[in-house]
């Protein structure tokens, strides 16, 4: 990640203290007579890594363009590192932004779409090659992006959103095509950036690749936020213990019969321990003859469980 | 601004509007090039003859067509990856991205004048060569070079009407076939010395078909036209959302 500064000189600006990367206030998004977002008020903390999750058709890509100047709010107000974008587009200058899927020119090469990027936000690009190679694409720099896979397509497109060296960076559905590799480096990456100061918003289906990034997170849902603010305040730590046990189908019965909450999680059992701490559960199944492999206490709960909880009832 | 027009240098290569700012013009002479070698010899002014010939057949069929196809392609460098969205999510004003392709497209027809000046010396050349016609004179590559610059200028209204056209819609074939009906119409009007110096399409014909008073008009419309139409272009795509 060092190397990116390394890799663009940044025409001289003055950066600007924001309180935070991105302010929506009372924001309404419609299409015609189809309203998207309703009154919705979002406050992006600066140098966080903030999640913005959702059921596809919530409104999280109406959301983005929004913020990004392309699609103007009906009502309320839209603040990017303090300045209201629908008046001071300067301020895109320091926004880098990748909206799946990535906007590319696939007759020409790689690198060659770096230099595109490069003069679009009047970046002098010293060498396109080392943004690449900060996506793992050094060695398809001179390539024609039409020979891309779907995974280089993906990460040219994060390459390109960070050729501004910015201070946000906005990123819809990033990981979409990576494969474990790409998913792994990408979350290197926007760690990275973190760590460099900088605030990346990124929206993803993948929730269990979210929680594992950001440091908040927003849930929205039929275009009302259902949750906004810090993970740890989100993902609770919840009474339930997983077990591995055998025979499985003896070890419900047991754990039933004393009144324990038992559900099958893949090849473990989850075990509510509000009643029957863990322990006890380990010495009664031990007293009817039933081997305990593993036991795992304090389950915390996963982002998707939350999301599913806190949008209950609503299609996703 | 100048970033953008880098950046637009740097999208035309390898691309379909630069192979056809060169097939344009190469094609056009090459069609006149094989119908003069299959006429019988002829006691006339060579030169004159032939530079008509070329610069008529590019004024009405050639050249509407190669800008309609040229502008629709170049839009499609966008529309076809969608890229708009990037480009919008930019600190560019809107005005300026259309200003730029504008000027992209009467930069690429501007060099296909140039290349239809030199292919047509080039081949009218090997023609004199062959059939023995005389030499070409200071006057005649005078008076071709300032016809084809003002049939340039005479063209840009029709460059400036199919970039909004390509701009605005993102379908190809649609403002192909505008370019084309438009090309179409002038065929039909090339004849009609009342109507047909006022239509659009026909300003470049202007300049070198109906005389002085006409050729003027094709020069002050069609360069004021596009200057016009440019203006209206800026000012919708400054308002326009962009998505």
């Amino acid at each position: 990640m060092e190397r990116i500064t390394k890799c663009f000189r940044r025409n001289p600006e003055a950066p600007g203290l924001a309180d935070s990367a991105i302010e929506l206030s009372d924001v309404t998004i419609a299409y015609g007579a189809r309203v998207v977002i309703s009154e919705f008020s979002l406050k992006v903390p600066c140098g966080r890594v903030y999640g913005f999750v959702g059921p596809n058709g919530a409104g999280k890509t109406s959301t983005i363009r929004t913020i990004l100047g392309l699609k103007r709010a009906r009502h309320g107000e839209v603040r990017v590192l303090n300045h209201d974008v629908t008046r001071d587009r300067s301020v895109l200058r320091r926004v880098g932004s990748l909206i799946d899927p990535p906007s590319l020119y696939p007759h020409l090469s790689g690198a060659e779409n770096v230099s595109v990027f490069a003069h679009y936000y009047r970046v002098s690009a010293s060498d396109p090659a080392c943004l690449l190679d900060t996506v793992g694409l050094a060695h398809a720099g001179k390539m024609r992006v039409r020979e891309y896979s779907q995974g280089m397509k993906q990460r040219l497109g994060v390459a390109l959103a960070l050729v501004p060296q910015p201070d946000l960076v906005i990123l819809d559905e990033p990981m979409n095509g990576l494969d474990p590799i790409g998913i792994a480096e990408f979350r290197d990456m926007v760690l990275g950036l973190s760590r460099r100061g900088k605030t990346v918003f990124l929206s993803s289906h993948l929730l269990d690749e979210v929680s594992r990034m950001a440091t908040d997170v927003a849930l929205i849902s039929r275009g009302r936020l259902v949750y906004a603010g810090s993970m740890n305040g989100l993902t609770r730590t919840v009474s339930v213990c997983l077990i591995e046990a055998s025979p499985r189908e003896l070890a419900v019965y047991v754990l039933r019969s004393v009144g324990c909450e038992v559900s099958v999680a893949g090849e473990k059992l989850a075990v509510n321990t509000e009643v029957w701490s863990p322990s006890e559960i380990s010495q009664l199944l031990a007293s009817r003859g039933v081997v305990l492999n593993a036991l795992i206490p304090d389950v915390q709960e996963s982002l998707e469980d939350v999301f599913l909880r806190l949008t209950k009832g609503d299609p996703v | 601004m100048v970033n953008l027009l880098r950046a637009e240098r740097i999208k035309l290569r390898r691309s379909l509007p630069l192979r056809l700012a060169v097939v344009g013009p190469l094609a056009t002479v090459a069609v006149q090039f094989f119908v003069f070698l299959n006429q019988r010899h002829m006691d006339i002014a060579f030169w004159p003859v032939w530079h008509n010939q070329v610069e008529m057949f590019w004024a009405l069929i050639a050249l509407p067509a190669l800008i309609a196809i040229q502008a629709a392609s170049l839009t499609a460098l966008e529309h076809g990856n969608d890229t708009w969205k990037a480009i919008g999510a930019l600190p560019n004003a809107g005005w300026h991205i259309f200003l730029v392709k504008t000027l992209v497209l009467y930069a690429l027809v501007g060099a296909s004048f140039l290349l239809l000046v030199g292919f047509s010396f080039v081949a009218g050349l090997v023609i004199a060569g062959l059939r023995q016609y005389e030499q070409l004179a200071g006057g005649a590559v005078a008076q071709f070079v300032s016809q084809t610059a003002a049939m340039y200028v005479a063209c840009l209204l029709v460059c400036s009407f199919q970039m909004w056209l390509s701009m605005r819609y993102r379908s190809f074939t649609a403002p192909v076939s505008i370019g084309i009906f438009g090309m179409a119409v002038g065929l039909m009007l090339v004849r009609d010395d009342r109507v047909g110096p006022w239509f659009p399409w026909l300003f470049p014909v202007d300049v070198v078909a109906y005389g002085r008073v006409h050729a003027a008009l094709g020069i002050v419309a069609g360069g004021a036209g596009g200057l016009v139409i440019t203006l209206i272009g800026c000012s919708e795509f400054s308002r326009r959302e962009r998505v």
